[in-house]
């Protein structure tokens, strides 16, 4: 399993509870809606699984490893095999399409004439390939999701999440999002899309699991 | 291949943190600088000084009674006799009627005075190296032949000045490790605001897999490019200031204070100054960046 939740509680400081008693499982290479009204949770749960986050109660493991528990250095080679996209984009305003997009790799230390070469390929890939040059700036909503996209499955990660990554564009560049992140569960890449667009849910035949009050109502299980 | 140069160009342009941090570099440099060369300056003159007033002595033979020329020639030839003969003093010489109206000069202008006045007369005394000679034991040797000498030991009478003078060079040296505990604790505020303008491009660095010290490596090498010409202007500011402290006091002193001092000694540790200051920059950047970042989850 990439992603295990065991009787998992979240709470802020004295709120009150944010998650409670979630239990899941995600297997390799699955792809997920999660899906809930704003405030449900979901946010906080993906925030779990990428480790922002410690549970208060409970257990999350990510790729075998339990995240409450790590050893000193592991968290950033976990993170390596994880891609984020989030609704708000994160793309460093003054560097472009290509440099936002080549910075895990550079992080990685590839080589600047290999990075360059994948990058634009794969920018061509997501719809970008004429605007490698632009800044978050000058594209329009879409393309810089398409360009967060580009940036979070650079490293061909194991999991990609995803959180509401419709929720600041339209409804044409949300299909063709969405085409993307099924093109790259194709690919072997497992897929979580946090979500509150039902629409959306509805175009794909993937199981959801659905957040409410930060209780979980459909397992992976269920939902299957 | 790392991470791009200028992530974290925006957060340093935020709140003109980058300008902020300039102008403190450059002031503290300036301030750290003057306060080194004042110390290596008045360290090395309290230590010419104390080696050129040690063994020095000043013997006085006052008038005889009957004042005249041989009496005094006679009572002056006595004395550089014993003088010469005692195995501690290596050189004894006698201070010419010329030298001692000039040393007189300031307080007693008119030389029709000055010949009216019954001066002694004065033997410039330096001991053999190596050899401790109290001016009270000389006084004792020189008694049977003038009774009447009087002794003044060099050192004694500089001892409090010389005191004043390390006092002071212990302040300066303290004025310049104040300086630096100042840079640090700016340099650690403006590292927090800057962190906390760009939060968002840590977290997703992070999220990316950056290790905490390749995020402060962005930090370290920003804080060294804008730390490397505050210094420079810092520091051209303070040799500006010294040599134009050097020419006034020149201009005063036969002898400008910082000429007592050792030039290449000087020159070495007011040009390590800046360089220590662009360190300590670089350094608690990085420091206290990891530090922020080994808090958050």
């Amino acid at each position: 399993m990439l992603v295990t939740f065991d009787h998992v509680h979240l709470r802020y400081g004295q709120s009150r509870p944010v998650l409670t008693d979630i239990n899941l499982a995600i297997p390799e290479g699955s792809f997920h809606f999660l899906t809930g009204p704003s405030g449900a949770g979901k946010s906080s749960l993906l925030r779990l699984i990428y480790r922002a986050d410690k549970p208060t109660e409970g257990r999350v493991t990510l790729f075998g490893e339990d995240l409450s528990a790590l050893k000193h250095g592991t968290l950033p080679v976990l993170r390596r095999r994880l891609g984020v996209v989030f609704q708000d984009f994160r793309l460093i305003p003054h560097l472009t399409a290509l440099e936002n997009a080549a910075l895990p790799l550079r992080l990685a230390g590839m080589k600047e004439d290999q990075t360059r070469q994948y990058v634009i390929e794969l920018l061509h890939w997501v719809g970008l390939g004429g605007r490698i040059d632009a800044l978050p700036s000058a594209l329009s909503g879409g393309e810089q999701q398409c360009v967060a996209i580009a940036r979070a499955i650079v490293n061909k990660p194991r999991l990609l999440l995803a959180d509401e990554p419709t929720g600041n564009v339209d409804d044409e560049s949300a299909l063709k999002l969405l085409h993307l992140f099924n093109e790259l569960n194709k690919m072997g890449t497992a897929v979580l899309i946090a979500t509150h667009q039902k629409a959306l849910v509805e175009r794909l035949s993937h199981p959801a699991l659905h957040l409410k009050q930060g209780h979980l109502l459909s397992t992976l299980t269920e939902a299957a | 291949m790392g991470l791009p140069s200028d992530l974290f160009v925006t957060a340093f342009r935020a709140h003109r943190l980058g300008l902020i941090f300039t102008v403190i570099m450059a002031i503290m440099v300036y301030f750290a600088t003057l306060a080194t060369a004042a110390q290596t300056s008045l360290m090395g003159a309290t230590t010419g000084w104390s080696q050129n007033l040690q063994g020095r002595m000043t013997v006085e033979l006052p008038p005889p009674a009957n004042d005249t020329e041989k009496g005094k020639a006679e009572r002056l030839l006595k004395a550089m006799t014993a003088l010469r003969s005692l195995p501690e003093i290596a050189d004894a010489t006698p201070v010419s009627e010329a030298d001692t109206s000039r040393l007189l000069k300031p307080w007693i202008d008119d030389p029709a005075i000055l010949r009216a006045l019954p001066l002694p007369t004065l033997i410039d005394v330096q001991t053999a190296q190596g050899q401790k000679l109290e001016a009270e034991t000389l006084r004792q040797k020189l008694a049977p032949i003038v009774s009447d000498v009087r002794i003044e030991s060099h050192a004694d009478g500089m001892e409090r000045i010389l005191n004043l003078i390390r006092c002071l060079s212990v302040l300066a040296g303290l004025m310049a490790a104040l300086t630096g505990v100042a840079l640090i604790i700016a340099i650690c505020l403006i590292c927090r605001t800057a962190l906390a303008v760009q939060h968002e491009t840590v977290e997703l660095l992070h999220l990316m897999g950056a290790t905490n010290g390749a995020i402060a490596q962005q930090f370290q090498n920003h804080a060294r490019r804008l730390a490397l010409p505050a210094a420079a202007v810092g520091f051209g500011l303070a040799v500006l200031t010294i040599f134009l402290l050097a020419s006034y006091f020149g201009s005063l002193l036969d002898r400008p204070l910082a000429l007592s001092a050792n030039w290449l000694t000087l020159g070495i540790v007011t040009v390590l100054t800046p360089m220590a200051a662009i360190a300590i920059a670089v350094i608690s950047a990085r420091l206290f960046v990891t530090g922020l970042l080994r808090r958050l989850p």
